[in-house]
């Protein structure tokens, strides 16, 4: 390539940037929308499963009705196939924060699941060990994940709650009548992390075994937490699962098997564990009856009490002031009772203090007066005993004296009878100091004797008197001593007076002090119980009115507590009574809440990429190719310049490859980017709502990308190469002047001639024009019809998605019941079905209910190979199932019964298995061999899902048993259904709560949760559609610019000449753009009418087999495009007519053509 | 007052640096009724100015009257209504609408215009009434420019204003347009120039004026013009 012809290629483009920009633009678009959609699917599954290996999630579940003993998972773990098991627990409670309950949505309480969380294992995979049994990671989405016992992690989607989780908050479990303290340690969490669990893959949360039966959340806290001795579930991962695409045939064969295997080992494990079981819980429901009764005597001593201080209170509400009245009396007395004794204390304490000084002046004398006899004591004792002395003198002498005179007086007066001898004798023993005297005496002497004697009388006398007389001065100086010694006593005396004075008088002050204290307190002691006898009256007035209530609360709370030990013995009691009927549920991956639906989602949207896309494709393709003919086209004498320059063929060919290959390259390139990496997100956005999966996994899809790519490439250059060939084989000189008029240019109007001469000139010259060009127009009509279609039928595909739920489940639809309440098995409840029926059609809220039986098979028929999963539903009475579900023939109209003679097929099943009414229809049975006949009696519509309904009858003769009604459809009064949806849904919520408190009903399933459900996993779709309008809408958009542009640039000289001539600018408009409009309607006509088998065609592929998509496009859609398309153009026309404004005459016309 | 009057009129393209006087101080009159030649070399500015008479373009600078109104001033609306009601213009490569027959194209012009004169009776006149119904691309050059003649004087215009109309065709041809246009000043009274580098042609000019770089070099009063037939090149 020379560097002119280069230069040339550039300046080209530049000259024609819009044809250029508009061929890269729509290649761009055709591929963006083709490798999009195509790679949305395969995306999604790719996600799961790159999510699913990265968290380890299970891929099977075992879960035991009487839980699960280290022996089962121990016999789990030896079943062929398996690789590991996590054993794992979990327990169901209502949800508080502050205190206060959380409430759902829908104005029930919030029910959480609580699930154990192994910390070892955490620990190990958070140290990068990737350890098979530690299944089902959570990702953690914000926080950090739990190092205490206390912490948890809590679920990331609250969408149905109405509080706001967020990290440190406290939750608080609590059971539904059911002391959760049997299963849990504690029952305060703290929130450190929110995730997402690989166990739920959509907002979808599955059933809870409490409340209204509808899960909100889970939590995960760490295992030891779990004080129940035995496994909720047994998590299990399939040897070599995940080598296999969890969406793969070849999978979902490997889980089966394994499933099968697991279940094969569960009834000897379960006789194993009930036996166990009932050793251990006969007894101890036994001592829990004791346990009971007593619990229930000691709450009514409680209450009683309770009831006595309600009394109380009441009566101090009413008497409170006489008693503080009264309170306050007795203080008063009290306090000055106090002041009197304190004051009587300060007198005495005077007194004494008086007394006192008394006995110190009077001991300050004693001391005067005993400090002048310092030797007094002494001196008295000297003059004691000189006067004993002169006493005994005296005594002496006396005693002499007398018996002196005794003698005398019997020698005076001798005894007669007796000889004076023997007298003398006598007295001479008598009296021995006289012995010398008398012996020396006789008869005769006695008068000497007594003379004598009366001497001595007389000495005797005088001695007598000296010793009195010495006497009487001793006893003088005695008594003198003794008055002195007196003296000294009383100082004695004194002193001992004033210290007892002084000890009263300070004993006396110290009274006083203690006399104060004591006073102090007591006023204060008083007071205080003034304060609080004030206080409790005010108490007692503000509490009288609520004291009633707050009884009944304690009441109630009594009852409650209860009531939930008589539910722990209840469980008990049937966990024992069911042991018989106890199983193992083997789960796989599809039991999870909301994997299903994320399949069906990836393969509804791979169903729709079937064609859709490749439409969209081809449309954009064609386009881009007229455009580029054009272009090669209106280079005619650019051709003719370079050929006259000498340039050959091949390189002026060359040329215009170059130009085609840039403008498709280009724009394929950036279509397949944004088609791969940008387009599957917008899509996967919406199921964000729904989702919970990570982000997107975007995948460069080669196949696609070189599909798109060479076709689009391809197509563009052919035209080039095709467009340029026939010019490029004319010479230089021809090409340089006008193209030679075809002959015959007369349009085929003119030939009617009254229609021709009725025609206004203006109208004359439009249909000319129109016809001027037939390559064209139909480059028009075409790019026109075909946008048109494209939004028509992205827009019906939606109203046909759409239909589905309407048709299915909105009003006077397939379905119009309002809930299923599966009941328990009659043998743990003890209530049969029929009473259960009853007891539903007595609630005031239920309109109408039957008991129904419903079986999930694979089915078919002998004239198709593939198996459908069909569910066939038994009514109890088969009269009353046609006012649940409408049982009538889309196409003809009629309404079936249930009847003896056969059973009724829905559509699909009955097209898929190409039966008619007559024909065989089979279902197969678990074993897989045996498949079970039933007879077409009629074909009923239905869009979701496949189903036979046979009546009670035929079941039994088909099966060989009766039915057993696991479920009741419920019907409800159609004023609840009235109601405005917040309402309604609070009602609900209290009719399945009020429901589910029964023993016989297990759950509530509300026809609007499977319809949710439903919805959500069409909302990608829906997004995908309408990314597709949108696509088409821009496509439109592009295609009618470039058609108003090529048609200006190809009329430019006419557009000039008229301007010459005079037409104002709304004359030019009309007249470019007359022609346009016509071509416009005509396109829009096409488009519209080509969009209804275009529709049909797409939904037939894109339908997958259990869903059948509504079949008509809203009318409303029809408008839609033709408003679209019409309002683009005059937005094209309005944007053309500024450019039509500018064209310069002066300008146009001097270049020759 | 005449008819047309140029009063100092001005044209400038700015090329980058350099500024180029296509028109640089023109300043003629044409009387009603004249037939009025203009000449000059190539790139003198002839087309400028006929361009600017027929309001196609427009003046930097100066006042062109036609018929008293300074058009010179008019804005884009009343310069529409000027060519389409005052203004008959003839190109040298006719620039008919290549899908409409001749008729037709004649009655493009009719039709806007409020004193048209009869599309089919202005075609007979140029004498083609056998090609009423062809398509451009069916007639000669010769006949294609009659068309476009036809075209301009269909419309009853007081001016006539045609840029080389005999340069793609041949000597006979090419006289007979000019008798065409002749004819139309003398029986129509419209007042008619043509460009063109034939000086031959002048004779029959009621008016000559001759452009040399963007000024009028010289005008030239013909009291006495010879008919066309006369005039031999
Ligand atoms: N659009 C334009 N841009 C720049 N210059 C221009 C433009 N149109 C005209 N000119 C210049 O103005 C001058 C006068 O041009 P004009 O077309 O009036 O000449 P002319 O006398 O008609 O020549 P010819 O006889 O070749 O047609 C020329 O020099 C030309 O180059
Ligand atoms: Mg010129």
């Amino acid at each position: 390539m020379t560097k002119a012809l280069f230069k040339d290629i550039v300046r080209s483009i530049w000259r024609t940037k819009n044809r250029f920009i508009t061929i890269f633009l729509i290649a761009a678009l055709g591929l963006a929308v083709f490798s999009g959609i195509k790679a949305t699917a395969p995306d999604l599954k790719d996600t799961a499963d790159n999510y699913f290996l990265k968290q380890n999630l299970m891929d099977i579940n075992v879960i035991s009705t009487i839980g699960l003993s280290e022996n089962d998972i121990d016999n789990i773990g030896k079943v062929s196939g398996v690789q590991a098991v996590m054993p794992a627990k979990f327990a169901d409670a209502f949800l508080e924060i502050d205190g206060k309950k959380v409430i759902d949505v829908e104005g029930a309480q919030y029910s959480c699941r609580a699930m154990s969380l192994d910390m070892d294992m955490l620990k190990q995979w958070q140290d990068g060990v990737n350890d098979a049994e530690f299944m089902n990671r959570v990702r953690l989405v914000e926080g950090v994940y739990p190092k205490n016992e206390d912490e948890c992690l809590i679920d990331h989607s609250d969408i149905t709650s109405t509080h706001r989780f967020k990290i440190g908050d406290i939750i608080n479990l609590v059971g539904d009548h059911e002391n959760l303290g049997n299963k849990l340690k504690r029952s305060e969490y703290k929130i450190v992390g929110i995730v997402n669990s690989p166990l739920y893959v959509s907002v979808e949360r599955g059933n809870a075994l409490i409340g209204s039966g509808k899960l909100g959340n889970y939590i995960y806290i760490p295992a030891t937490n779990f004080v129940m001795d035995y496994y909720t579930n047994a998590f299990v991962s399939v040897a070599g699962a995940f080598s296999y695409s969890a969406f793969s045939k070849q999978y979902k064969a490997d889980i089966a098997e394994v499933v099968e295997n697991i279940e094969a080992v569960s009834e000897k494990a379960l006789q194993e564990r009930s036996a166990d079981l009932w050793l251990e819980y006969s007894p101890k429901v036994v001592k829990g009856e004791e346990e009971y009764a007593a619990k229930k005597l000691e709450a009514e001593e409680k209450l009683a009490e309770a009831r006595q201080q309600v009394k109380e209170v009441k009566y101090y509400a009413e008497h409170g002031e006489e008693e503080l009245a009264a309170k306050k009396a007795e203080y008063e007395a009290s306090l000055s009772q106090a002041q009197r004794e304190i004051y009587s204390g300060k007198s005495q304490y005077n007194a004494g203090l008086a007394e006192y000084n008394k006995k110190l002046a009077e001991y300050n004398a004693a001391k005067a007066m005993a400090d002048k006899y310092p030797n007094a004591r002494e001196d008295y004792k000297k003059a004691g005993e000189e006067l004993d002395k002169a006493k005994a003198d005296i005594d002496r002498a006396e005693r002499s004296l007398g018996r002196i005179q005794k003698l005398l007086d019997q020698l005076k007066n001798p005894d007669s009878s007796e000889t004076i001898n023997t007298i003398l004798v006598n007295l001479a023993k008598e009296y021995p100091e006289y012995k010398d005297i008398l012996e020396h005496t006789g008869a005769e002497t006695i008068p000497n004797a007594i003379v004598t004697l009366e001497v001595a009388t007389i000495t005797g006398e005088a001695q007598l008197n000296v010793a009195k007389s010495a006497y009487d001065q001793n006893k003088l100086a005695y008594d003198l001593a003794g008055e002195q010694i007196k003296s000294l006593d009383k100082l004695k005396d004194a002193e001992v007076q004033l210290a007892e004075a002084k000890a009263k008088l300070q004993a006396g002050s110290s009274d006083i002090a203690i006399g104060e204290i004591t006073l102090d307190m007591k006023q204060m002691e008083l007071q205080y119980e003034l304060a609080i006898a004030e206080e409790k009256l005010a108490q007692a007035k503000a509490n009288v009115a609520t004291v009633d209530k707050q009884y009944a609360q304690a009441e109630a709370d009594a009852l409650l507590q209860l009531q939930n030990a008589r539910y722990d013995l209840d469980t008990g009691r049937k966990m024992l009574d069911s042991l018989d009927t106890a199983m193992w549920h083997v789960e796989n991956r599809e039991s999870l809440p909301g994997n299903l639906e994320y399949e069906r989602s990836a393969d509804n949207m791979d169903a729709f990429a079937a064609v859709f896309p490749v439409f969209f494709f081809f449309i954009a393709a064609a386009v881009c190719l007229s455009t580029m003919t054009r272009m090669v086209k209106e280079e005619r004498t650019q051709m003719g310049t370079l050929k006259a320059l000498g340039y050959s063929s091949q390189v002026i060919a060359i040329k215009y490859l170059v130009y085609a290959f840039l403008a498709s390259a280009l724009g394929s390139v950036l279509g397949i980017y944004l088609g791969f990496y940008w387009f599957p997100r917008v899509i996967y956005e919406a199921y964000s709502i729904m989702f919970t999966t990570p982000d997107l996994v975007l995948v460069f899809r080669w196949k696609y990308a070189l599909i798109g790519f060479f076709v689009m490439l391809l197509s563009v250059m052919s035209a080039a190469l095709l467009a340029a060939r026939k010019d490029l084989m004319t010479d230089a000189a021809r090409l340089m002047r006008p193209v030679a008029p075809k002959k015959g240019k007369r349009v085929f109007l003119e030939k009617v001639g009254f229609v021709w001469k009725r025609l206004n000139f203006d109208s004359k010259v439009t249909v000319r024009n129109m016809m001027r060009n037939k390559r064209r127009l139909a480059m028009t009509v075409i790019g026109i019809a075909g946008c048109t279609s494209l939004i028509v039928v992205g827009m019906g595909i939606d109203d046909s998605i759409t239909a589905i739920s309407a048709n299915q489940f909105g009003e006077n639809a397939v379905m119009t019941y309002d809930a299923q309440v599966v009941l328990n098995d009659k043998l743990v409840s003890g209530i049969s079905e029929e009473e259960s029926l009853k007891a539903l059609e007595s609630d005031a809220r239920v309109d109408t209910a039957v008991l129904t039986n419903m079986q999930s098979f694979k089915g078919g028929s002998v004239r198709e190979e593939e198996l459908l999963p069909v569910s066939i539903i038994v009514p109890q009475e088969s009269d009353k199932l046609s006012n649940f579900i409408s049982l009538k023939n889309r196409e003809t109209g009629e309404v079936f019964k249930l009847g003896d003679e056969g059973v009724l097929v829905t559509e699909k099943f009955a097209e898929h298995s190409k039966s008619k009414v007559g024909d065989k229809v089979f279902v197969q049975l678990d074993d897989k061999t045996t498949q079970i006949e039933m007879t077409v009696a009629g074909i009923v519509e239905n869009y979701a899902f496949h189903y036979i309904y046979m009546s009670e009858a035929v079941y039994e003769s088909t099966f060989g048993s009766l039915p057993v009604y696991s479920f009741a459809t419920v019907k409800l009064l159609p004023n609840i259904n009235a109601m405005d949806a917040a309402q309604r849904d609070s009602e609900r919520s209290k009719l399945a709560a009020d429901l589910m408190k029964r023993d016989d009903v297990s759950v509530v399933v509300y026809m609007e949760q499977a319809v949710d459900a439903f919805n959500g996993v069409l909302s990608g779709l829906d997004t995908l559609t309408r990314v597709f309008v949108v696509g088409s809408v821009i496509l439109a958009l592009l295609v009618l610019y470039n058609l108003a542009n090529i048609n200006i640039n190809e009329r430019i000289r006419d557009i000039a000449s008229i301007k010459v001539l005079g037409f104002y600018d709304r004359e030019v408009v009309s007249y470019i753009f007359k022609e346009s409009i016509y071509l416009t309607l005509i396109g829009i006509a096409f488009g519209l009418l080509a969009a209804i088998p275009l529709h049909l065609f797409v939904i037939k592929i894109a339908e997958v087999n259990i869903l059948m998509y509504g079949r008509s496009i809203d009318l409303s859609s029809y408008i839609f495009a033709a408003g679209v398309i019409i309002v683009f153009s005059v937005l094209v026309a309005v944007l053309m007519s500024f450019k039509l404004k500018k064209v310069d005459m002066v300008e146009t016309l001097k270049v020759v053509e | 007052m005449s008819f047309i009057e140029f009063d100092s009129v001005y044209k400038r393209y700015k090329m980058g640096e350099i500024t180029i006087a296509a028109a640089d101080g023109v300043t003629f009159e044409v009387e009603e009724g004249e037939f009025c030649v203009i000449t000059g070399p190539s790139g003198s500015g002839k087309s400028t100015i006929l361009n600017i008479l027929g309001g196609m373009d427009s003046a930097n600078d100066g006042k062109v009257r036609v018929g008293g109104d300074l058009i010179s001033d008019y804005d884009r609306k009343k310069l529409i209504e000027y060519r389409r009601d005052d203004v008959g213009f003839v190109f040298q490569f006719y620039n008919l609408i290549p899908n409409l027959t001749a008729l037709e194209n004649v009655e493009l012009a009719t039709q806007i215009s409020k004193k048209a004169l009869d599309a089919q009776k202005v075609l007979e006149r140029v004498g083609l009434a056998e090609r009423l119904n062809s398509f451009p691309s069916q007639l000669s050059g010769g006949e294609q420019q009659r068309v476009s003649i036809a075209r301009a004087i269909a419309k009853n215009p007081k001016l006539l204003l045609c840029d080389e109309p005999t340069g793609a065709l041949d000597y006979n041809t090419g006289k007979q347009i000019l008798n065409l246009l002749h004819e139309a000043s003398r029986e129509a009274g419209m007042t008619v120039l043509v460009i063109t580098h034939n000086l031959a042609v002048a004779p029959m000019a009621d008016r000559v004026v001759a452009m040399r770089s963007g000024k009028v070099q010289k005008i030239t009063l013909n009291e006495e013009p010879v008919p066309v037939e006369r005039i031999e090149w």
